[in-house]
């Protein structure tokens, strides 16, 4: 059941009107069997592995914070950890490995016999898993107490706003409010409803139309530059509406539950530089990583080469996170890569401040940034190497790239007004704000859009297959 | 919407940003209200004559070498616009599937039965069901003659209701008849499609959504690239179809829209001659004649039934060979040659013999 479909929509509606009359502690069964429901839509068989996930990490939880011994304290931390990331690694790495161990056979000079398990991956098992072990650890690191109700944690685990693709909420951030009694403002229906909006018109009329450019450009085979370059700034910015619209439709949502989740995406696209990206995008994720990979690896408390070392680390694993193959971990070591060398730059140095050369650093750092993104989207690195070479090999402009220029311009001039006004006002909720003119103009726009270009196919979300 | 373009350049040109920020509580209603009378606006814009002519142009000029339904469908919007405020006197429609497109020469057919003018309403695919649902563009008028090729095979329908097919058509001159064609089982199965066709019957907006997108990716024209090959190869297309010919499931469905179609036709005093379209002899098998034979039978209890001609492939005076067929089931130029001088002389026959009877 995807977001942008009629089904959800009935459900929602359903669910929201239940509950909005139940008291408290119902509404939190109500989303439980609700959220059950949703994820079981996908596929009911790996029900039994949330519900897993949620007993063994709400049994650590209670069992780390009654003892006083430490040891026993990181033996249930440990047990949970491993089990966890031993769960997330069966179902999304076991074919990679076997892969790269027979072609590492091969070059042995050993012929194995050619084998895969027969696995489908859970939709949005990276998402949940790491939910639940940052809970378990922060009890761990006694910075929270743990959830004494199995309800309240399992709906913290499952809350089906966010359960398939994010934001990775902090139980100190979600448990509170599921804990306690919800107001259910006019003022929250009303945002929210901008945000379920805004985020629809992001997946259906920008992302799901460049889908199919997308899809041309880097299938065509013989690659020319204008292509090259066309696809892959249709890439840009289908990867970033795809999911920011899902965050966004999801915090929309849970604003209608009378529940807060996170920022999750503070326009990336005007990020100065790679450490200014990071703080932009994917923000769940980035500080996850960095509240319990980075700064326990040392962050940059140990002197140069380890921050370095840490930096790659930690961004080859938010690489390795989004998939098992190797174009996500080349992906990974890139993005590692542009913040040390970042870094490395801005070591000693003061920041510039002036408006021109923000926007030189803003289009640059875009482009940066489209560079990992034909890293993280072409097929095999034959593909990457192909596309590049299309640069000097084929420095042409056809038909095909000015029909894509304006098609992406087209479908997503609005955001860039959106997102130059949020950015200049520092304020995300600049849109909601506006005065009735502009607003007018802007709901207006996005409702044409939606009617005449929204892709009505409901497709699904990238950020599932992670 | 262009006007919408000009926002960002209002904010650029230095109007202070601060003046649009409301100090108050943001009166989402009335912002609302107001951006739906803006969309009102919008769909007016889009319904009148001048906007549908640019547009249909536009999109007629931007159909691929594979997209003949979008070339069918813009000629059809646009022969619609320039037929609707003089519409011509006692016009022969033509209806019918891509069996009728290949199968007739329209501009000899116009030459021969001169001053009759002929208006070609045949689209790729179309079924009684979806000539039910494009009734509004059919311009069925009292004097009209509708001429209506029909094969066995249209009555099972290539899929169950084909909504990219009827949506850029629907209007509620036609989806009302088209939902009550269809079983209440087949109905709740596709609700989400009859609300698509229904949203589709409303708005002009939602109506054009499959062909802006023809426009916003092939502004400058078509690339090769934008000829997206097709995923089944012609001869494994061609096999599927021809098995899907013979799942006689929709049937029902397409009997009942015949029937509406022609007491549509009848309420509003046209006539109708139904001619019954061939297929390429090596087609024939026992199970096809069969299936054949049975729909000419129920033909001919209609056409005694609902008072319109039915001219069935025993009647025609064709002798079509293995040579004037492109494949199974079009005629190539021999074919269509041999055709057209045949439903032309028919036409003429029928005339003279309507003036005798006078």
């Amino acid at each position: 059941m995807l977001f942008n479909s009629m089904s959800f929509l009935v459900f929602f509606l359903a669910v929201w009107g239940i509950y909005l009359r139940l008291p408290h502690r119902k509404q939190n069964v109500l989303l439980l069997l609700a959220s059950y429901f949703f994820y079981g839509c996908w596929d009911y068989r790996f029900l039994g592995l949330i519900a897993f996930s949620t007993i063994l990490d709400y049994g650590a939880g209670l069992r780390i914070a009654a003892s006083e011994n430490i040891r026993v304290r990181r033996g249930y931390l440990w047990i949970s950890v491993v089990l966890n990331l031993g769960i997330l690694g069966y179902f999304k790495y076991s074919n990679f490995f076997i892969e790269n161990a027979e072609v590492l056979l091969q070059l042995l000079g050993i012929t194995p016999h050619h084998w895969r398990l027969d696995i489908i991956l859970p939709v949005g098992i990276s998402f949940y898993t790491f939910q639940t072990m940052s809970y378990t650890i922060d009890v761990y690191r006694r910075q929270m107490s743990p959830c004494r109700s199995l309800i309240d944690f399992a709906t913290y685990v499952a809350f089906f706003p966010q359960l398939v693709a994010g934001p990775i909420e902090r139980a100190s951030r979600l448990l509170p409010q599921i804990q306690h009694t919800r107001t259910v403002t006019w003022a929250a229906v009303q945002s929210g409803f901008w945000l379920i909006m805004w985020g629809l018109f992001k997946k259906a009329v920008i992302a799901d139309n460049l889908a199919g450019l997308v899809d041309q450009g880097f299938n065509a085979g013989h690659y020319q530059a204008g292509s090259v370059l066309m696809s892959v700034y249709a890439f840009a910015f289908q990867i970033y509406c795809d999911f920011s619209g899902y965050s966004d439709m999801a915090r929309g949502l849970a604003r209608w539950l009378g529940i807060e989740l996170m920022v999750n995406f503070n326009n990336p696209y005007f990020a100065v530089n790679p450490s200014d990206f990071w703080r932009r995008w994917h923000i769940s994720l980035s500080t996850w990583l960095r509240d319990y990979l980075y700064i326990p690896l040392g962050g940059n408390r140990k002197g140069p080469v380890r921050t370095y070392v840490n930096l790659s680390l930690t961004m080859l694993l938010g690489g390795i996170w989004h998939g098992a193959a190797w174009t996500f971990v080349i992906w990974g070591v890139y993005q590692g890569g542009l913040l040390m060398v970042h870094r490395a730059w801005s070591y000693g140095r003061k920041e510039t401040s002036t408006e021109r050369w923000t926007w030189l650093r803003r289009i640059l750092m875009f482009h940066a940034v489209c560079m990992g993104w034909l890293l993280f989207r072409a097929q095999s690195l034959g593909q990457v190497g192909s596309m590049f070479a299309a640069f000097w090999r084929a420095p042409t402009w056809d038909l095909w790239a000015a029909n894509s220029a304006l098609a992406i311009f087209l479908v997503s001039w609005p955001l860039w007004v959106v997102q130059y006004l949020q950015e200049r006002t520092k304020n995300l909720d600049v849109p909601a704000q506006l005065s009735l003119f502009p607003r007018t103009a802007l709901y207006a726009t996005v409702t044409i859009m939606l009617l005449v270009m929204g892709n009505a196919g409901g497709k699904a979300f990238i950020y599932f297959q992670f | 919407m262009l006007f919408f373009l000009f926002i960002p350049l209002l904010w650029r040109c230095g109007i202070p940003l601060g003046r649009f920020l409301s100090q108050k509580a943001p009166k989402i209603p009335w912002a609302l209200a107001v951006s739906l009378l803006c969309v009102a606006c919008v769909e007016w814009g889009v319904r009148s004559p001048l906007w549908q002519n640019a547009f249909w142009l536009a999109v007629r000029a931007r159909a691929g070498q594979q997209d003949h339904f979008q070339r069918e469908l813009s000629s059809l919007r646009l022969d619609a616009l320039e037929f609707r405020s003089s519409d011509a006197p006692d016009p022969l429609i033509v209806i019918g599937s891509s069996q009728v497109l290949h199968g007739l020469d329209f501009h000899m057919l116009r030459e021969m039965v001169k001053p009759r003018p002929v208006i070609r309403s045949a689209m790729f695919g179309m079924t009684p069901l979806k000539a039910l649902s494009a009734w509004r563009y059919l311009r069925v008028t009292k004097k009209s003659k509708v001429l209506m090729w029909l094969s066995a095979f249209d009555f099972t329908n290539q899929q169950s209701f084909p909504i990219d097919w009827l949506r850029p058509l629907a209007s509620w001159q036609g989806t009302p008849g088209v939902l009550s064609c269809y079983s209440f089982k087949e109905r709740l199965q596709h609700r989400w499609k009859v609300v698509d066709l229904m949203v589709a019957s409303s708005l002009e907006l939602w109506r054009i959504r499959d062909y802006f997108h023809s426009l916003e990716f092939r502004f400058w024209g078509v690339s090769e690239l934008n000829n997206v090959p097709a995923a089944l190869s012609p001869q494994q297309q061609a096999r599927m179809k021809n098995e899907m010919r013979y799942d006689l499931k929709l049937m029902p469905f397409e009997l009942n829209a015949f029937q509406s179609l022609t007491d549509k036709m009848r309420t509003c005093g046209a006539s109708l001659v139904v001619f019954e379209g061939g297929v390429n002899p090596e087609l024939a098998s026992k199970t096809r004649l069969q299936y054949e034979q049975d729909i000419r039978t129920w033909l001919n209890d209609q056409a005694v039934q609902h008072d319109f001609i039915f001219v069935p492939t025993t009647d025609q005076d064709l002798s079509l060979l293995n040579e004037d067929w492109t494949d199974m089931t079009h005629l190539n130029s021999s074919g269509r040659l041999k055709n057209t001088r045949y439903v032309a002389a028919y036409l003429l026959t029928m005339r003279s013999m309507g003036q005798k009877e006078n």
